[in-house]
């Protein structure tokens, strides 16, 4: 075995002759390659060393005894010196390329187009995305590439060690030829394909064992096509298999030796394949051509004995895994490429029936107990109850505004929380109002324009003051803050600087919003500067910067808002029914517990049910 | 009642009904209720942004100069210009220009407003939890206030644990420490105590709507029966 191992040039350590690849550095050994096995610069095996320059030779007397008009005359150096002949044959492509037969060049064609097929596929799918990173797209095709080599070269590791286990079994006893072992020990991809060159060169030495050995080449590719049936379903039918078609016709003139029986038999194959399978003629040829021209010899026309096609049809069929195995995976990389940014389907989940009627019926349940209450409850009064510590300081803050202080009032809150927050605001416009106080309407959203105009005729101000916009969110807050002398033309004119006023009233209904203030003015302006009259949903968020002093006294929600009302000897507004908030509360109550017992249970279920199974 | 309150009392009527068929799972009144809110609310805001904005603040200040070019005045709408480019493919790179000065502008400003508005006066606020005036009266201690206190850290010691992901091997798994996760697992009770007075906050914000909401509907449907 170690008689058969190639050195590396690269790095020097030994790699199996069969591999393109050396396994260490990973760098190319295709000249090693070409080499070992025709030159001889290879120490060969001993039992097949001695054999094969003779087949060689065989080869090249039956090669110029054929009658190809388009063969350069240069036979008798090829006879004399056979590692020369090779050597002549690896350059004579470019020079023999005009004389190429058609067949050859179509097949040549193919074969580079099948070369490139994966490759093209992937440039194709990502159109778009080589339009936009071409770079990107071109490291892309590159490493697919390089997969795709990477998969060719472990899958001839693979029919190789098979092929020698075959051949160790006595695949010489069944009488396959020593050349076409060395042949499957180089190209391990092609075995059980080295029939199909009968189409590819005529020759009229073809004798009466190549013209028996006929029918044997078309059972074998019945077979091969019978087994790669699937994969020409699965893939469609390429414009260049298709065009391919013509050159079975062209195919057709070696068989003039053939007796007629034959070649009925022959076409009648070629117009099923015709039929059936478009794109599985060219691939023997197209894989066995390389080799042809590696050897310098003329495509075989003899057909191995009848005992080893079990074994070339799997080789085939091997081989037609492989190609599919590539191919479905180019397809996977292409859609990948093409599904590339753009946004997932959202998981389809099936909707429950059992979640809209629940739903329903807590809507509808909590809707008739509102409903009931307000039509046959009557509204409590308001409590006598000790106001909280926020409360009566935002109270005592209010009671020292006096004539000639300017407050600002910054309305910032939403049509849907308008109620709630106009309740607890017209009472204390109206005592700043009958205090003299001169304060001024900001908006810092476009619906406080017209909410503004509301909250003044709720409270019963007229004439409405001018109400001035801020844009900008953040960024005009803070602008707002630092423009203390009034030098930014973009800003409200008729607004003083914030330093200005006295006092800052937010009402508020976003606990964002709020923190805006404090974060990008309160800082610019001092303490005790802030009054806050803020939603119920946000009473936790202004707590903390009361406790810090950055706020100095807030009222949250309708019930502290009427407390501060009633503190500054004004009359609340009418609030929402009492007695209905509690109904919603209590059934809110209820319908949370329920659902922590029905998910305790549903839980317990499952864990007893996993601890069953 | 006159025949417009009327009107716009029966169209508010319902549109509420509409959306309250949501509990019917999503159907055509909803999503057109929802329609209609969308287009008035963008077709409002376009109108205010425009008349209270772009004339005023954009457009009148390159006219309004005597006469004299300010290049100032002409930075923002160059910038505008550059963000309107961003509607066509192949000059979307233009708008990076004006949204790069916005996100960095912003940025700059949340970072320093929540350290000077937000973390720094509310630490300091703790800490002042401790002032000596604050925790004894006459020279005696004050436990109330003492212990009021001392909560108040350990609630912030331990939320603050419960963002602590450090870990150490302990055998061959990697582990966070007993005291750590002790302290974290106190740190989600606060944080739980706080979603749940947030959750009872926006529940009773949108239950005081909907009473409200209801309350107005009855006085508009009493108003109608009694005349």
């Amino acid at each position: 075995m170690t008689a058969d191992m190639i050195v590396c040039p690269h790095c020097g350590k030994e790699n199996f002759p069969q591999v393109t690849r050396c396994v260490h550095c990973g760098k190319e050994l295709e000249e090693l390659f070409k080499i070992e096995g025709v030159e001889g610069t290879t120490p060969m095996p001993s039992e097949e060393g001695s054999e094969l320059p003779e087949i060689l030779k065989s080869f090249r007397e039956e090669e110029r005894k054929a009658p190809e008009p388009t063969e350069p005359p240069s036979t008798t150096e090829e006879q004399e010196d056979t590692p020369a002949l090779i050597e002549d044959d690896e350059q004579s492509p470019q020079k023999e390329e005009p004389e190429v037969p058609e067949w050859l060049a179509r097949i040549r064609a193919r074969a580079a187009q099948e070369t490139d097929a994966t490759g093209d596929l992937a440039s194709r799918a990502g159109t778009m995305d080589q339009v936009q990173s071409g770079e990107k797209h071109a490291e892309i095709d590159k490493e697919f590439t390089s997969w795709i080599e990477r998969l060719r070269e472990s899958k001839q590791r693979e029919v190789l060690q098979s092929a020698r286990k075959a051949s160790e079994e006595g695949e010489n006893a069944e009488g396959v030829p020593e050349w076409l072992q060395k042949i499957r020990e180089m190209h391990p991809e092609v075995e059980g394909e080295e029939t199909q060159p009968i189409e590819s060169e005529p020759s009229e030495e073809s004798s009466l064992s190549e013209g028996a050995a006929v029918p044997d080449v078309h059972e074998s590719k019945e077979a091969s096509r019978e087994e790669t049936q699937p994969l020409e379903e699965a893939t469609a039918p390429t414009p260049v298999s298709e065009a391919a078609q013509p050159e079975e016709g062209t195919l057709a003139e070696p068989q003039e030796e053939l007796t007629e029986e034959q070649r009925g038999e022959q076409l009648e194959t070629q117009a099923v394949s015709e039929t059936k399978k478009p794109t599985q003629e060219p691939k023997a040829p197209e894989i066995l051509e390389p080799i042809i021209e590696e050897l310098g010899m003329q495509p075989e026309v003899s057909v191995p004995p009848e005992e080893s096609e079990t074994a070339e049809e799997q080789s085939v069929a091997q081989d037609l895994l492989l190609l599919r195995s590539q191919k479905e995976r180019a397809e996977v990389l292409r859609n990948l490429i093409a599904e590339e940014g753009k946004a997932f389907p959202p998981a389809h989940k099936p909707k429950s029936p059992h979640k809209s009627w629940y739903r329903l019926v807590v809507g509808l349940f909590l809707l008739a107990a509102l409903i009931g209450t307000l039509l046959f409850v009557p509204p409590p009064t308001l409590k006598e109850s000790a106001a909280p510590a926020h409360v009566i300081a935002l109270q005592e803050v209010l009671q020292t505004l006096g004539s000639g202080d300017k407050v600002l009032v910054v309305l910032d809150y939403q049509p849907a929380t308008s109620r709630e927050l106009e309740s607890m605001a017209a009472p204390v416009l109206q005592f700043i109002a009958e205090r003299g106080v001169d304060w001024q309407l900001l908006v810092t959203q476009p619906s406080g324009l017209w909410l503004a105009q509301e909250l003044a005729s709720t409270a019963g101000i007229t004439p409405i003051p001018e109400v001035n916009y801020l844009p900008g969110g953040g960024l005009g807050v803070f602008a707002l803050a630092i423009d203390q002398n009034k030098s930014l033309p973009l800003l409200p004119t008729s607004l003083s600087a914030l330093s200005d006023y006295r006092a800052i009233l937010l009402l508020e209904d976003s606990g964002s919003q709020f923190q805006v203030w404090m974060e990008q003015a309160a800082p610019w302006l001092g303490k005790a500067r802030f009054l806050v009259l803020i939603a119920s949903q946000d009473a936790a968020v202004v707590l903390p910067y009361y406790d810090s002093g950055q706020v100095s006294g807030y009222a949250a929600g309708t019930q502290e808002g009427a407390l501060t009302a009633k503190s500054l000897g004004q009359q609340p507004l009418q609030l929402p029914h009492e007695r209905a908030l509690q109904v919603g509360l209590i059934t809110m109550m209820v319908i949370l517990i329920l659902a922590m017992i029905t998910k305790a249970e549903a839980d317990a279920s499952e864990r007893r049910r996993e601890k069953n199974a | 009642m006159s025949a417009l309150d009327v009107v716009l009392g029966l169209i508010g009527f319902a549109l509420t009904l509409m959306v309250f068929s949501y509990l019917f799972g999503d159907n055509f009144f909803f999503r057109a209720a929802l329609y209609l809110l969308v287009g008035v609310s963008s077709g409002y805001i376009a109108a205010v942004l425009i008349s209270k904005v772009i004339l005023p603040l954009l457009i009148a200040p390159v006219q309004a100069n005597n006469g004299q070019f300010s290049l100032l005045t002409v930075v923002p709408l160059l910038l505008c210009l550059l963000l309107i480019l961003m509607i066509f493919p192949r000059t979307v790179s233009a708008g990076k220009l004006p949204l790069a000065f916005l996100v960095g502008v912003m940025a700059a400003l949340t970072i320093a407003g929540v350290s000077r508005g937000t973390l720094a006066p509310q630490l300091l606020s703790i800490i002042n939890r401790f002032s000596p005036s604050l925790v004894q009266t006459s020279g005696q201690p004050v436990w109330g206030q003492i212990l009021e206190a001392v909560f108040i850290l350990f609630g912030v010691v331990a939320v603050l644990f419960t963002f602590h992901h450090r870990t150490h091997l302990k055998g061959d798994t990697e582990a966070r420490s007993g005291l750590v996760e002790g302290l974290s697992s106190v740190g989600q009770v606060f944080i739980g105590i706080t979603f749940g007075m947030l959750f009872v906050g926006f529940y009773t914000t949108a239950l005081t709507a909907l009473i409200a909401q209801l309350g107005t509907l009855k006085d508009f449907i009493l108003s109608l029966i009694t005349g």
